[in-house]
C-alpha cells in the first residue's frame, strides 16, 4: 500500500469533551431538579401566581391607592373565612377564584382594608385602633389553593390575609394539596400573610367506636383499638391539650412568629356530625384551647352580631360594664363563612350591614339592612318583614346586625299580628341574651333573657292589647328602665335593666309552626326623642 | 401535483444552473458588509445560546415538577430523565461534528495535491420513468473529469417506461453502463451489481430519484483522502418539501436526522446508516462483503429493507470509519401521502431493528465508547419510547392522574425546543424549523408506535422503494 499523507487521528479528544459536557449536563439536570424541587418560588404555580399578580396589579392600579373613605375608628371588625379557591363552580364548599376576585375588588372599591392577624389581635385587646371598614381575611387548612390563587389578588389590592395551618398536613412530604413548610415560610416572608394554628393533626376523622364509625378529634372520645375501649375523659383532655400545645410550639419554632390564635377545625362549630359520644367534648376543648391561645375562631351561625368586638376590658368606656362583659370578645371570635355562590355585591352588603348603625334608624324593608334570622324563617323585601316559625318550632326570632352598641333608645314597630305572642327585643347581645316586651292578647310582660335563661321581670293585664293588622308596639330602654309601649303609650315599666344592646323581633305560639307576624316598619330613636309619636 | 412540479423544476434549475441562493450571494459583498453580517451572526448565535439556556432551565423545572408531584409515575420519571439526557448528549456530540470532520482530514504536512479518484455512480431503478432520466443526466453534469466519471444504471425489470427512458439516455451518453434485467431481483441485488460492475475507486450509490448537486462533487470525494474512511453519507434534503404539510415536516425531520443526529454519529466517525439516497463507498472494501450481504437473512427469510444500513454496518464491522458530510447537498423525493409515509417509516424501523441486532454482536469490541454512550442507549430509547408513550397516555392517567402525562408532554416539547435552537444554529436559512414541534408531536402520538407494527409484520418482506404497493417478491 502506498504511503498516504493523511494520518489517522483518533476521536478520543472529542470523546473526552463529549463525556465531560454530557456528564455536566446530567449533573446540572439532576442536581438542578433536586434543588428546584425544594425551591417553592420556582414551582409552576408560583411562577403563574407571579405573572398573574403582575397582570392584576396592572389592571387594578386605579384602585391600589384608593383613599380610605372614613377616618373614624372601627368599633368592631368583621372576619371572613375561606378554605380554598377553586375553578370548579360546582364545588359548594369552596369559593371560585372569579367570585373571590370580584369580592375583594368590591371591598376595595368600597374602601375596605384588610388587616394582619397581629393588628387584629391588638385591636381586640384594645392595644391599637383601626380605621372603620377594616376586616380580617382568613383561610383555613393552608392548602396550596388557599395561597397560590389568593396571593396575586392580595398583592394587586394591597390586602393581607391569614392562613390557619394544620401542622401535620403541612409536614406531609411533597404534598400536592397542602403548603409545605418552605412555602409557608415564603408566604410569611411576602409580608402579605400571617399564620395561626388549625391544630396539629385534628382535622381528619378518627375511629370513635369498634365498628369504625369516625368521630371528631376535638369533640368525641376516640376508640383505642389496641385496648378495645373508648378513651377516658382525662385521656381525651390530655390528647387535646397535647395536640393544641404541640401545634402552637411547632409553628412558633418553625416559623419564628408568635401564635396566639387558633381556628377550631371541624366539629365544634361547623355542624359536622361526629360520633356524639361525649356531649362535653367541645366545651372541654374550648377550655383547653383558652388556656393555650388568646383567641379561638369559630364560624358565625346567625346567633351573633357579625362583627368581632374588642375584649370586655378594651370596649370603650361609654358602654355599661355589664354590656361590655356580655358583648366583649372573650376568647371566641366569630367569622363570616363566605359561601361559594356569593358575588362581590352580596359579600359587601353583608359587611356594610354589619357596621355599627347610628340612631335614629328607620327601616321600611325595601331591602335587608342586616336583619339576621336567629331561628325561624325571615323574608324581607317589597317593604315587608315576615317572620315565621318553621314547622317544628313554636317561635321565630330575628335581630338587627350593627345595632349592638345602641343604648337609651325607643324601638317602635308596626306589625300585622293575628295570633300568638309578639316580642319587641331590646338590649340584644346575641340571640340568647336580650330584654323583651312580650305582647299577648290582653297582656304585656317584660322579660330578661341571659344566655338562654329567661326571667319575667313584671307582667300586667292590658285589655287594649289586641290582634290587629297594624299593631303599634314598642320597647324603650334607658338607664335601668325597660318600658313597653302600645299605640305609643307606655303600658308597663321595669327598673331592672342590666345591660344595653341592639334590637330584634320574636314571635311565639304554643302551637308548633304557626307563630308569625309581618312588620311593615320600624323606627328606633334616641330615648329623649322617642316619647312622642312620629 | 402542480405545486410539486413547479417546485421540482425550480430546484432542478437552481441545481443545474448553479444559482446557489445562500452561498453565491456572499461573493459580491463588501468587506464592511461581510463584517456587519459576521457581527449580526455572532449576536444571533448569542441569542440562540441564551434561548438554549432558558430551555434547559425549563427542562429542569419540568423535571423537578415531575419528581415533586406525589401522583407521579416513578418508571416514567426514570425514563424521562434517561431519554432527556440521551437527547441532550446527541446535541452535544453534534457540536463537535465540524471539528471532528476537519481533524479526520488533516494531513501530516501542507499537502494539497488534487485528489480525483475515479468515481462510479450506481443507480438501481425500479418503475421510475419520471425521474430516472434526470437522475442520470445530473450525474454527467458533475464538475469532475469526465474520463474519471462512470454512471451505472440497473433496470430491475421495471414495468413502466423506465427502460425506454434509460435507452434514450444511453443514446445521449453512450458511455452509460446499462444493466437491464428481465426478472425483478430487488434493490439490494441492483446495488451489488453496481458495486461489481463499477470501475471507479469510489462507488456513489444513488436512489433512482435522488441526486447530488453537481458542484459539490469534489466534496463527495474529499473525505476519502483519509484511508481509514470507508463510507460517507451526504446531507440530503427533500426536493418536494413544499408539497404539503407532511413533506414540510419531513424536511424538518431530514434536517434533524442528518445535520444533528448523523453529524453527532460522525463526531465519533461511526455513522450507522449511510443513507441509500446519497452515499459513497470504497469499492475495494465492499467487494468481499457482497456475497455475505446478499445472503443476509432474518428469522429464516431474506432481508429486503435497510440495505443501506446493513452495508454500512458491515463497513463498520471491518474497522473502517464512516462519516457524514454536510458540505455536499443531495436531494431526494419524500412521500407525499400519509399512507406512503407510514409505510416508509415501518420499513425503516424494520431495517433499524434487524441491523441493530446485527451490530450489537460486534459493536462492543469495535468501539465500546460508542456502544455504551450511543448504540445501546439508542436501542433502549427506541424500544422504550412507544412503551412509555402508551404508559404516559393510557396507563398513567388511569392510575395516577394526568400530571405525569402533562409533564411528559411538556418534557417532549422542551427537548424539541432545544433541538430547534440547534437547528437554527446550524442552518438559519432552512425554513422548515417550526415543523420540528409537529414532528415531535407526531412521533409521540403516532410514529413511535410504528415500531410495534414493524415488529409484528417483520416477516412480511417487500421490495421497497417509494410508491410501490404491489411489488412482486424478489426472486433472490
Amino acid at each position: 500500500m502506498r504511503a498516504h499523507p493523511y494520518v489517522f487521528r483518533s476521536t478520543s479528544y472529542f470523546k473526552m469533551v463529549f463525556l465531560l459536557i454530557s456528564g455536566a449536563l446530567l449533573a446540572v439536570i439532576v442536581i438542578g431538579s433536586i434543588y428546584v424541587e425544594n425551591e417553592p418560588a420556582l414551582s409552576p404555580r408560583a411562577i403563574f401566581a407571579d405573572v398573574r399578580g403582575a397582570y392584576l396589579s396592572a389592571i387594578w392600579s386605579p384602585y391600589q391607592n384608593l383613599a380610605v373613605a372614613s377616618t373614624a375608628n372601627a368599633k368592631a371588625i368583621p372576619v371572613l373565612t375561606y378554605h380554598r379557591l377553586v375553578r370548579d363552580v360546582n364545588d359548594v364548599a369552596n369559593v371560585t377564584v372569579a367570585n373571590f376576585q370580584d369580592q375583594m375588588l368590591a371591598l376595595k372599591k368600597a374602601g375596605w382594608q384588610s388587616v394582619s392577624l397581629q393588628e387584629f389581635e391588638e385591636f381586640i385587646e384594645g392595644r391599637r385602633t383601626l380605621p372603620e371598614k377594616s376586616f380580617l381575611l382568613t383561610f383555613d387548612d393552608a392548602a396550596k389553593d388557599s395561597f397560590y390563587p389568593v396571593d396575586p389578588i392580595l398583592k394587586a389590592l394591597g390586602f393581607h390575609a391569614t392562613n390557619f395551618v394544620i401542622v401535620a398536613s403541612s409536614e406531609i412530604p411533597r404534598s400536592t394539596y397542602y403548603l409545605v413548610p418552605k412555602e409557608i415560610e415564603r408566604m410569611i416572608a411576602s409580608g402579605r400573610w400571617s399564620i395561626g394554628s388549625h391544630s396539629f393533626d385534628g382535622h381528619r376523622p378518627y375511629p370513635a367506636d369498634p365498628a369504625g364509625q369516625t368521630g371528631v378529634y376535638f369533640a368525641d372520645r376516640l376508640w383505642l383499638s389496641e385496648q378495645s375501649r373508648l378513651e377516658t375523659v382525662s385521656e381525651f383532655s390530655a390528647r387535646v391539650r397535647q395536640d393544641l400545645a404541640a401545634a402552637k410550639k411547632d409553628l412558633e419554632t418553625t416559623y419564628n412568629v408568635p401564635i396566639r390564635s387558633f381556628a377550631f377545625p371541624l366539629g365544634n362549630e361547623t355542624g359536622v356530625n361526629g360520633a356524639n359520644n361525649f356531649p362535653e367534648g367541645a366545651s372541654t376543648t374550648e377550655a383547653i384551647a383558652r388556656s393555650l391561645y388568646k383567641f379561638g375562631f369559630l364560624q358565625l351561625n346567625n346567633q351573633h352580631f357579625t362583627f368581632a368586638f374588642p375584649t370586655r376590658e378594651a370596649l370603650p368606656g361609654d358602654i355599661a360594664s355589664m354590656t361590655a362583659h356580655l358583648l366583649g370578645t372573650d376568647f371566641i371570635v366569630r367569622r363570616i363563612h363566605v359561601d361559594h355562590d356569593w358575588d362581590g355585591e352580596r359579600l359587601l352588603s353583608i359587611m356594610e350591614n354589619g357596621r355599627m348603625k347610628t340612631l335614629p334608624y328607620e327601616d321600611d324593608f325595601s331591602e335587608n339592612r342586616g336583619w339576621i334570622p336567629a331561628w325561624g324563617a325571615l323574608s324581607i323585601g317589597r317593604n315587608n318583614f315576615e317572620l315565621k316559625a318553621t314547622d317544628s318550632h313554636s317561635s321565630a326570632s330575628a335581630f338587627l346586625d350593627g345595632s349592638a352598641l345602641w343604648d337609651d333608645y325607643g324601638f317602635d314597630l308596626t306589625a300585622n299580628w293575628q295570633s300568638g305572642h309578639i316580642f319587641a327585643l331590646a338590649d340584644v347581645i346575641d340571640s340568647s341574651t336580650y330584654d323583651a316586651c312580650v305582647y299577648s292578647r290582653g297582656e304585656v310582660r317584660i322579660q330578661s333573657t341571659v344566655r338562654g335563661q329567661t326571667r319575667t321581670l313584671v307582667a300586667k293585664k292590658v285589655p287594649a292589647i289586641a290582634y290587629s293588622d297594624s299593631a303599634r308596639l314598642g320597647i324603650r330602654v334607658h338607664g335601668a328602665t325597660i318600658e313597653c309601649t302600645w299605640d305609643y303609650a307606655s303600658v308597663l315599666e321595669s327598673y331592672e335593666r342590666k345591660h344595653a344592646g341592639g334590637v330584634g323581633v320574636q314571635v311565639w305560639n304554643e302551637t308548633l309552626g304557626v307563630a308569625e307576624a309581618q312588620v311593615s316598619s320600624v323606627i328606633v330613636r334616641p330615648y329623649f326623642a322617642s316619647n312622642t309619636p312620629s | 401535483m402542480k405545486v410539486l412540479e413547479a417546485v421540482n423544476s425550480w430546484r432542478r434549475n437552481t441545481v443545474v444552473v448553479g444559482n446557489d441562493l445562500w452561498h453565491a450571494d456572499s461573493n459580491h459583498l463588501t468587506q464592511q458588509q461581510l463584517e456587519h453580517r459576521r457581527a449580526r451572526n455572532i449576536g444571533y448565535q448569542a441569542l440562540l445560546f441564551a434561548a438554549a439556556f432558558l430551555v434547559l432551565l425549563a427542562i429542569i423545572l419540568i423535571k423537578s415538577q415531575t419528581t415533586t408531584a406525589s401522583d407521579v409515575d416513578g418508571v416514567l420519571l426514570v425514563y424521562t430523565f434517561f431519554v432527556t439526557i440521551f437527547q441532550l448528549s446527541r446535541l452535544v456530540a453534534s457540536l463537535f461534528y465540524t471539528a471532528s470532520y476537519e481533524r479526520a482530514l488533516s494531513a501530516h504536512e501542507a499537502h494539497q495535491e488534487p485528489f480525483t479518484p475515479a468515481i462510479s455512480f450506481v443507480i438501481p431503478a425500479y418503475n421510475e420513468e419520471k425521474e430516472i432520466a434526470r437522475t442520470i443526466r445530473n450525474c454527467y453534469l458533475s464538475h469532475y473529469p469526465p474520463e474519471k466519471t462512470e454512471v451505472i444504471v440497473i433496470n430491475d425489470a421495471s414495468t413502466d417506461g423506465t427502460r425506454d427512458e434509460i435507452v434514450k439516455m444511453k443514446q445521449l451518453y453512450p458511455q452509460l453502463v446499462f444493466v437491464d434485467w428481465v426478472t425483478n431481483k430487488g434493490k439490494r441485488h441492483g446495488m451489488a451489481e453496481g458495486f461489481r460492475r463499477a470501475s471507479g475507486e469510489l462507488v456513489i450509490q444513488l436512489d433512482s430519484d435522488s441526486r447530488i448537486d453537481p458542484r459539490d462533487i469534489h466534496n463527495v470525494v474529499e473525505p476519502f483522502r483519509n484511508p481509514r474512511v470507508g463510507a460517507v453519507s451526504y446531507h440530503t434534503e427533500p426536493v418536494n418539501a413544499d408539497a404539503n404539510i407532511l413533506t414540510r415536516m419531513q424536511a424538518a425531520y431530514y434536517f434533524l436526522s442528518f445535520r444533528i443526529l448523523k453529524a453527532a454519529e460522525s463526531t465519533f466517525r461511526m455513522v450507522f446508516c449511510c443513507s441509500g439516497c446519497a452515499s459513497a463507498y470504497r469499492r475495494e472494501m465492499i467487494l468481499p462483503l457482497l456475497d455475505d450481504w446478499l445472503k443476509e437473512t432474518f428469522l429464516g427469510l431474506p432481508v429486503t429493507w435497510g440495505d443501506d444500513r446493513s452495508i454500512t454496518n458491515r463497513v463498520i464491522q471491518l474497522g473502517y470509519e464512516t462519516m457524514y458530510s454536510s458540505s455536499v447537498r443531495a436531494y431526494t423525493i419524500v412521500p407525499t401521502t400519509l399512507k406512503q409515509f407510514i409505510k416508509q417509516q415501518i420499513r425503516w424501523k424494520k431495517g433499524w431493528f434487524v441491523n441493530s441486532i446485527f451490530a450489537s454482536k460486534f459493536i462492543i469490541k469495535r468501539d465500546p465508547f460508542v456502544a455504551f454512550t450511543y448504540f445501546f442507549p439508542l436501542m433502549i430509547v427506541t424500544i422504550m419510547t412507544p412503551v412509555m408513550a402508551s404508559r404516559a397516555f393510557i396507563y398513567t392517567p388511569l392510575v395516577h392522574g394526568f400530571s405525569s402525562t402533562l409533564y411528559y408532554m411538556l418534557g417532549v416539547f422542551a427537548v424539541a425546543a432545544l433541538f430547534l435552537i440547534f437547528y437554527r444554529l446550524y442552518a438559519r436559512e432552512n425554513p422548515y424549523y417550526p415543523y420540528v414541534f409537529l414532528w415531535a408531536c407526531l412521533n409521540m402520538i403516532v410514529l413511535s408506535y410504528m415500531l410495534f407494527v414493524a415488529l409484528v409484520t417483520i416477516q412480511n418482506r417487500g421490495w421497497g422503494t417509494r410508491e410501490t404497493h404491489t411489488k412482486p417478491q424478489p426472486t433472490a
